[in-house]
């Protein structure tokens, strides 16, 4: 009796488990997925929100890059470019499960771009997406002028889709990272306020010419939205940042200042410095220090030329001091650099010469740092550096004090730079080829120990 | 009642860990830092000392009646009337504990992974293998800790160490913002969890020897305090602690920034089959612990005949216990409190001072 009702709950059992180990309820298997690859965020006309979302097509992607494709060398469309507009970003979302025949799948979602009109409206309507148990909190947030969804129209190229072309540019670390917990911890923290990472699409031109704007090089800023409204735009880059007051998008920093930002947040990682150095010397009082883009004198080439410095990290260090009701912040930025490039007359080898090019170096990063802080204090008034946070920690009374407005407060404080950037490594060798490094000469050429 | 067989003092530690911390690290930590700000974790050292007290008690109620358990404690200590009414305070105090248990397991699970799924289907499944394992005993549920210790306490620091190139110490500064009201408010929150060391009272009387029970008690608080630290601290340096206000479930979220060259990413669903496992051990043993204790109460010679129907009970139970999941953290935040230093501290403490006064012990027996 007993072995037989042993027997009959055990065979009970094995048909029951394979049903309910594969999860009945929940399951949802990968063909009926629309797997999201990039979001954007759009404002719609009356106070709605518009979501588009590239969703990635498996059969391109299986096929992989079908390079001997027919339409003449330009690898396969990988995915297509959905949006939908509703009150909330819940509601669209939706909409959008109306207009494709699988379910959306936001799992796999790495970048989250912020269409310029929505982020003058504010960052309120971003809490689907810490809400929604798919999404990820490490996911990329960028933030573009103009319309958002045109970044999804990205055509493919070494990487396939828009989220992979984008996660990949950040991964270079040519600018700040800024995940969506970062994003919601500036938020949320009373003494902070958000800057994000800014793509700029170049339009696309009259015809087929990929290496006019491959890789976004030189001064392309802003202007991509004009031209190319319906036109995908041709390229991409991720340059300068959009400053927010509080949950609004205030204005833009461009390339200088964001990076100057990156620096004041110690947030640089393989950050290259490039400055003009006169030739003569270690350059004392000639104000060396110029930006890259200072205009080439074809006379003095031969003694002035450039460096270039790589920082693969820095620290930066803000200290808060109240003195008789004057704020002042200390900022001490500190780090070794690796010499990438010299084409100045200078041997590095010479403790004079490598002087000459660290203290152009932290001129130069002095200065961007200066321009972001006239920026945010003066143009753009809102504190993106965090100093209220450092406030707090340090000086919790007086913060209790400049709290309430502490936006306003910090445009009075007084904002000090030290920068304490030392040259440590020289690369694979040591002078500029065919560069003497003339006032030493025989110091430069022969010297060479090792 | 008793039963035979023995667990050593480590298990006993193991299974204290294995009572507190599942649910602990999962929504503790939001409402510590809701109360403590930045300051949670002095709350967590605060609330350690509190909850040493009940560690206290206990150790000294098992010293005075060795081999004895918590409910059998009741009776010899207050007299049968008395004691038996007390026991049973402490058996619905059980009950009505894996009920929440149960209720956050399940909410948790459909929030976070299967929102399709009816809540009733989680606590029904996992209340089965409950049951059947309760049902074997204390060793049995000892041995399942065994497997699944490891894979917990290496799962929980493998968190917190890729975890921490996201960290930022500054995110703990300044320290007593606000001075210390609100370490105290968010202490007393946690001693809610940390006061049901108390547990150790009931299968403490299954240690052997029963003089090392105060080993298992201090390793065992000083266990949970680490890794509660650990996974508090950890979403601090983390989130900041305006935003681990906001994120309900606070080990899975912490476990979702993990990622290690873009490959080693998602880990939080494997952080949820562990955690899962933990519950288990969890419910098993509040549930052996009810029916051992319902049995003494009502004097059966076995505890078995009681662990299903106590189950099924506890399945209603977590279901009418709350309407909604908001309903859950008002009342771990506000009501358990109080609740817990009743019964957890309040009603040992009566019993050690009543048998001081009586003269009542059990030793050499």
């Amino acid at each position: 009796m007993k072995a037989w009702l042993r027997w009959l709950a055990a065979s009970l059992l094995l048909v029951l488990l394979p049903a309910l180990t594969a999860g009945c309820w929940s399951r949802h298997e990968i063909e009926e997925l629309a797997v999201v690859g990039a979001v954007a965020l759009d404002a719609a006309p009356g106070d709605q929100v518009r979501l588009s979302v590239f969703i990635t097509l498996p059969r391109a992607i299986a096929g992989g890059p079908s390079m001997g494709g027919s339409s003449g060398g330009a690898p396969a469309k990988v995915g297509e470019v959905i949006s939908a507009t509703g009150s909330d970003f819940a509601e669209a979302a939706r909409r959008l499960e109306e207009l494709i025949p699988r379910r959306l799948f936001w799992a796999q979602n790495h970048v989250l771009i912020i269409g310029e009109e929505l982020a003058r409206r504010g960052l309120h309507s971003l809490d689907f997406f810490s809400r929604e148990r798919q999404m990820r909190l490490t996911m990329l947030i960028l933030i573009t002028s103009g319309e958002a969804r045109q970044a999804l129209d990205l055509p493919a190229g070494i990487e396939l889709g828009p989220g992979t072309i984008l996660t990949g540019i950040v991964r270079n670390k040519t600018t700040f990272k800024v995940e969506l917990k970062d994003l919601l911890a500036m938020w949320e923290a009373p003494g902070d306020n958000p800057a994000i990472p800014r793509i700029v699409m170049t339009p696309a031109g009259g015809q087929e010419s990929r290496e006019a704007g491959g890789g976004g090089g030189g001064g392309s800023k802003g202007g991509g939205q004009e031209g190319g409204k319906k036109k995908p735009p041709e390229a991409v880059a991720i340059k300068g940042a959009g400053a927010f007051r509080d949950d609004r998008l205030v204005g833009w920093l461009d390339e200088k200042e964001s990076n100057g930002l990156m620096w004041l947040r110690g947030e640089v990682r393989e950050g290259v410095v490039t400055v003009t150095l006169p030739g003569q010397g270690a350059g004392q009082g000639q104000g060396g220090g110029r930006p890259q883009d200072f205009p080439r004198d074809q006379t003095r080439s031969q003694t002035q030329g450039q460096a270039s410095v790589i920082f693969h990290r820095i620290n930066a260090q803000t200290t808060a001091r109240v003195e008789d009701q004057q704020l002042t912040f200390k900022v001490e930025i500190r780090g070794h650099g690796d010499l990438m490039e010299n084409t100045a007359n200078l041997n590095p080898d010479r403790q004079e010469d490598l002087q000459a090019i660290q203290e152009a170096v932290n001129r130069e990063v002095g200065e961007r740092v200066q321009a972001v802080i006239r920026k945010a204090q003066q143009e753009l008034r809102t504190d993106i550096f965090g100093c209220g946070e450092i406030l707090h920690r340090s000086n919790v009374r007086y913060w209790r004090q400049v709290r309430d407005h502490w936006n306003e407060e910090f445009t009075r404080a007084q904002i000090q730079v030290q920068v304490d950037l030392t040259l440590r490594r020289m690369g694979m060798t040591n002078r500029a080829p065919g560069k003497t490094g003339s006032t030493g000469g025989k110091g430069a050429t022969q010297g060479t120990a090792r | 009642m008793r039963e035979e067989g023995y667990i050593s003092p480590r298990q006993a530690a193991v299974l204290l860990w294995f009572a507190i911390l599942p649910t602990a690290i999962l929504f503790l930590p939001a409402l510590l830092v809701l109360r403590a700000h930045q300051d949670a974790w002095l709350s967590i050292i605060v609330a350690t000392l509190a909850a040493g007290t009940v560690a206290v008690a206990v150790y000294l109620l098992a010293r005075r009646f060795p081999h004895y358990t918590l409910f059998q404690c009741c009776e010899l200590i207050l007299g049968q009337v008395a004691g038996k009414a007390v026991a049973m305070v402490f058996v619905l105090a059980f009950f009505q504990l894996n009920a929440v248990v149960i209720r956050e397991f399940s909410e948790f699970l459909a929030t976070a992974v299967m929102p399709e799924t009816p809540c009733l289907f989680f606590s029904i499944s996992i209340l089965i293998i409950a049951i059947y394992a309760a049902r074997n005993g204390l060793e049995v549920i000892t041995r399942c800790t065994d497997f699944i210790l490891p894979l917990m306490v290496i799962f929980i620091a493998a968190i917190f160490l890729l975890a921490m190139p996201e960290m930022a110490t500054r995110h703990l500064l300044p320290v007593l913002e606000n001075g210390i009201r609100p370490v105290l408010g968010g202490a007393l929150v946690a001693w809610s969890f940390l006061g049901q060391v108390v547990i150790l009272a009931t299968y403490g009387a299954f240690v052997n020897p029963p003089r090392a029970l105060g080993w298992s008690l201090i390793t065992g608080l000083l266990g949970i305090a680490f890794f509660l630290g650990l996974v508090v601290m950890g979403a601090i340096m983390v989130f900041g602690c305006c935003e681990v206000e906001r994120l309900t479930f606070t080990a899975y979220d912490l476990a979702q920034v993990i990622s290690l060259g873009q490959f080693f990413e998602r880990v939080e669903v494997l952080f949820l089959a562990i955690w899962v496992a933990g519950v288990f051990i969890k419910i098993t043993l509040n549930l052996y612990v009810t029916a051992l204790g319902l049995a003494t109460v009502t004097g059966l010679k076995e505890y078995r005949p009681l662990v299903a129907p106590l189950g099924a009970l506890n399945i209603v139970m977590s279901c009418l216990l709350y309407r909604n999941i908001s309903e859950v953290r008002q009342d771990l935040l506000l009501v358990e409190p109080g609740w817990t230093l009743t019964w957890q501290l309040g009603l040992p403490l009566l019993l050690l001072v009543v048998a001081w006064l009586r003269g009542k012990r059990r030793t050499g027996a």
